[in-house]
């Protein structure tokens, strides 16, 4: 019996430091080479055009901010630079010849909008589309349209936004915040089509966290819509320059009251 | 062999399998969770909120961490317990007879589970969960010993202090007590009530309320008005605190959780199930159960207890999980484990079949199973830990680095400075210039959300220090502070060259 129970814990003691020995080579960090850091050779091969932007999508994104790199390159990223469950969400009908991506890309970002359009007719295949006024008008309607459904539908449960960009709803609605007027003008329809989930999404499309000027009165008035869109109007209001939170509005003990409150605290924070 | 070794072959070949294919790896609330744990060995808990997690799992890894190496002892946990339960199965599945092809059976049906594989070398409190609920499963009998209906109590307790769900697994085996040891059942109850009261005084000193999470349940009902991301920024995702968890924490009234018929949350758990889990598993363990059902009745029911109680967990909001369906519904998934053991071992005993099968036969059957599971989820190259390398050799050690708390692993790792990155409200008063953290980093598996909104300044330009890994898979490391340099000295140049011009047109000036 003695023995037995010491042949079961040699055989416990051998297998737990054998594990460990194990795990401390399996969990060791490892020696990183200067290649590993491929920062320099992507961003030099990007600019030369020897790497495709997909290889590194979210380099090219930067550099497509970058006002000092030519617009000849910052185009020909263009399509690599909208997160992929965005772009796969945002659907219309485009010719082959066009490229969707990239035009999506380019109604998200406007100033690269009217850089493009004064280039005409000078511009990539994929994007060409952009110097016939008429038909270039019917194709921004039907992208905006579809940029705006997208911005209506909720995930469908929690744990899902919790990860990176699953939420494509709340992408899309990040995006109108880049879109100057254009996004505006979709946030207000969000706000006004009656649906809580859109009504919401609007709201944060519409403040963009003080981002956007001149909307205080649009989100004054949006405080007073029910449930979530009146919670995240506060919220905004919070933080844009020209909107006021009307003290003492919710007075009992919710988690919805202690948002406010909180909403409150932050606007005596703000700078 | 001596039969003395013959236990000892199913875990050391579970161990080498995995060894030989998986890779470990860590999860941010592990990290933090060690932290809290050291913490209570005298370290400092590094503005981590104490009552965040519950206490054992941190306990365990405060105190491995003593003589091991952080994200090792972590991992160990959970390899020590799997192991454990690899033993603990083959035992209760072989009876009285020798567990060497038994053992065999519970080795090839368990590596066969993704879950089962995946949570033995993670870092995660679930595995210890688990041990202990079966631990506790399987002392259960009416011939149990004054001892063992002690060590139940002990067992039930410890279950609610490793994580918050314990308290519905522990009220089952509780209850199973009651049912098969009447009024004897009153030893656990006493050991219960010797682990769970004391620790429900200090969480209710701590935080004036039973919960270590009760903040998360009150503002539960907010997930219905406002977006998850924004709200779980807002909440702190972690163990460290923010003003808003504060305000939270002081609502009073019971929590109000988002409406989900319990019958479609229970109809996607079983989905999740049966995409997880190899069909020829499901039949086993339906068969498992009925031979179970001979042999104990009451242990069958608590074990459809157990996988109806981790079924349930789909009905809490926080309780799916996209990325990884099976990871709250482990319970469901050992249960699975143990009923189809039993169900593979019972096609060898069953003396009423006309063909007898033998058990290399069983044995066989399953292997390729087992195989193409295990060869089919082929480690990925740990590119978390090459950024964390990186972060350690490149950066200085007062860094502070913000991420989100899923990328939060690849700072910790490195030992620098963590920040969470607040919400898009929050921002504009916590990261003002002079307390914006020094790096962003941003990773795949966040992607760049928190670039904006608020969106930093269109004239700031971004700048990169560092970029690893491949398109769908990467780590990029923003430099602010020097993003921040870049864009006062545009701002100065162009002034510099504004004031040139206008001394150029003043008469009378330079020319």
């Amino acid at each position: 019996m003695l023995a037995a129970r010491r042949t079961h814990w040699a055989c416990a003691a051998a297998l737990g430091l054998g594990a460990i020995l194990w795990l401390r080579f399996a969990l060791a960090l490892p020696d990183v080479s200067a290649e590993a850091n491929r920062l320099q050779s992507l961003q030099q091969g990007l600019m030369a055009g020897q790497i495709p932007a997909a290889e590194a999508p979210v380099l090219a994104q930067l550099l497509i901010r970058d006002a000092s790199v030519d617009l000849e390159k910052r185009l020909a990223w263009l399509g690599a630079s909208v997160p992929s469950r965005l772009r796969h969400a945002v659907r219309f009908p485009a010719r082959a010849e066009e490229d969707p991506q990239a035009l999506l890309a380019l109604i998200m970002a406007p100033e690269l909008e009217a850089k493009a359009l004064g280039a005409c007719p000078e511009l990539p295949a994929g994007l060409a589309v952009i110097c016939d006024a008429k038909a270039w008008g019917e194709l921004r309607r039907q992208i905006l349209s579809s940029l705006g459904r997208v911005v209506s539908t909720q995930p469908e449960f929690a744990a899902a936004g919790r990860v990176g960009s699953n939420d494509v709803s709340l992408s899309a609605a990040d995006a109108l915040c880049r879109m100057g007027s254009q996004g505006q003008v979709l946030a207000e329809k969000a706000i006004q089509s009656g649906d809580p989930a859109a009504q919401s999404l609007g709201v944060l499309a519409l403040g963009c966290a003080g981002g956007r000027l001149g909307v205080g009165p649009a989100l004054q008035a949006a405080m007073k819509l029910p449930g979530g869109a009146g919670l995240a109007a506060t919220l905004e209001c919070a933080v844009a320059p020209d909107c006021q939170i009307p003290p003492g509005s919710n007075e009992n003990n919710s988690p919805q009251a202690a948002l406010q409150a909180y909403a409150l605290r932050l606007q005596g924070a703000s700078p | 062999m001596t039969s003395r070794l013959r236990p000892w072959v199913a875990p050391v070949l579970f161990f080498l399998v995995l060894a030989l294919t998986q890779s470990p790896h860590l999860n941010p609330d592990a990290l933090e969770m060690a932290q809290v744990g050291a913490s209570f060995f005298g370290e400092s808990a590094q503005a981590l909120s104490w009552t965040h997690y519950p206490p054992l799992y941190p306990f365990f890894a405060g105190l491995f961490s003593l003589v091991l190496h952080t994200p090792v002892a972590l991992v160990a946990i959970n390899l020590f317990c799997i192991l454990g339960l690899v033993l603990l199965l083959q035992h209760w599945v072989s009876e009285k007879e020798s567990p060497l092809w038994q053992g065999l059976v519970v080795l090839l049906v368990g590596l066969g589970l993704g879950p089962v594989r995946d949570i033995a070398l993670a870092a995660d409190p679930r595995a210890l969960q688990l041990l202990l609920i079966f631990l506790g499963l399987f002392l259960i009998r009416p011939e149990a010993s004054g001892f063992q209906q002690k060590l139940l109590g002990v067992l039930a307790g410890l279950v609610i202090l490793c994580r918050p769900e314990g308290l519905l697994f522990s009220a089952l085996l509780l209850g199973g007590a009651t049912v098969v040891w009447r009024r004897a059942a009153w030893r656990s109850a006493v050991f219960f009530c010797g682990i769970v009261l004391p620790y429900f005084v200090w969480i209710f000193r701590a935080t004036g309320s039973l919960s270590t999470r009760s903040w998360e349940l009150q503002g539960a009902s907010l997930l219905t008005d406002l977006p998850v991301r924004p709200l779980v920024q807002m909440w702190g995702a972690g163990a460290s605190d923010t003003p808003f968890r504060e305000i939270l924490q002081g609502v009073e009234g019971a929590a109000i959780l988002p409406s989900s018929s319990l019958f479609s949350a229970l109809f996607e758990a079983l989905r999740a199930m049966g995409q997880g889990v190899s069909p020829l598993w499901l039949l086993l363990a339906g068969w498992g159960a009925g031979l179970v059902w001979r042999r104990s009745r009451i242990q069958l029911l608590l074990f459809l207890g157990v996988f109806l109680g981790a079924l349930a967990l789909y009905w809490a909001p926080m309780g799916r999980d996209e990325a990884q369906p099976l990871v709250n519904l482990l319970p469901a998934v050992a249960v699975v484990w143990v009923l189809a053991s039993v169900g593979a071992v019972g096609l060898v005993q069953w003396k009423h079949a006309r063909l007898k099968v033998p058990f290399w036969g069983v044995l066989l059957v399953l292997a390729p199973i087992s195989a193409r599971e295990v060869l089919s989820s082929s480690p990925n190259p740990d590119l978390s830990a090459q950024a964390s390398a990186w972060l350690k050799n490149s950066l200085s050690p007062q860094s502070r680095i913000a991420s989100s708390l899923g990328s939060s692993e690849i700072v910790r790792r490195a030992k620098l400075q963590w920040e969470r990155v607040p919400a898009r409200w929050e921002r504009p008063h916590l990261w003002s210039e002079a307390l914006e953290p020094d790096y962003l980093l941003l990773s795949s598996v966040d992607g760049v959300w928190m670039l904006g909104p608020p969106f930093f300044p269109e004239e700031m330009p971004l700048v990169p220090v560092a970029y690893l890994g491949e398109a769908n898979d990467w780590v990029l490391v923003l430099d602010l502070k020097a993003s921040r340099r870049q864009m006062h000295q545009a701002a100065l140049d162009a002034k510099a060259l504004h004031q040139g011009d206008v001394l150029k047109q003043t008469p009378g000036g330079l020319e």
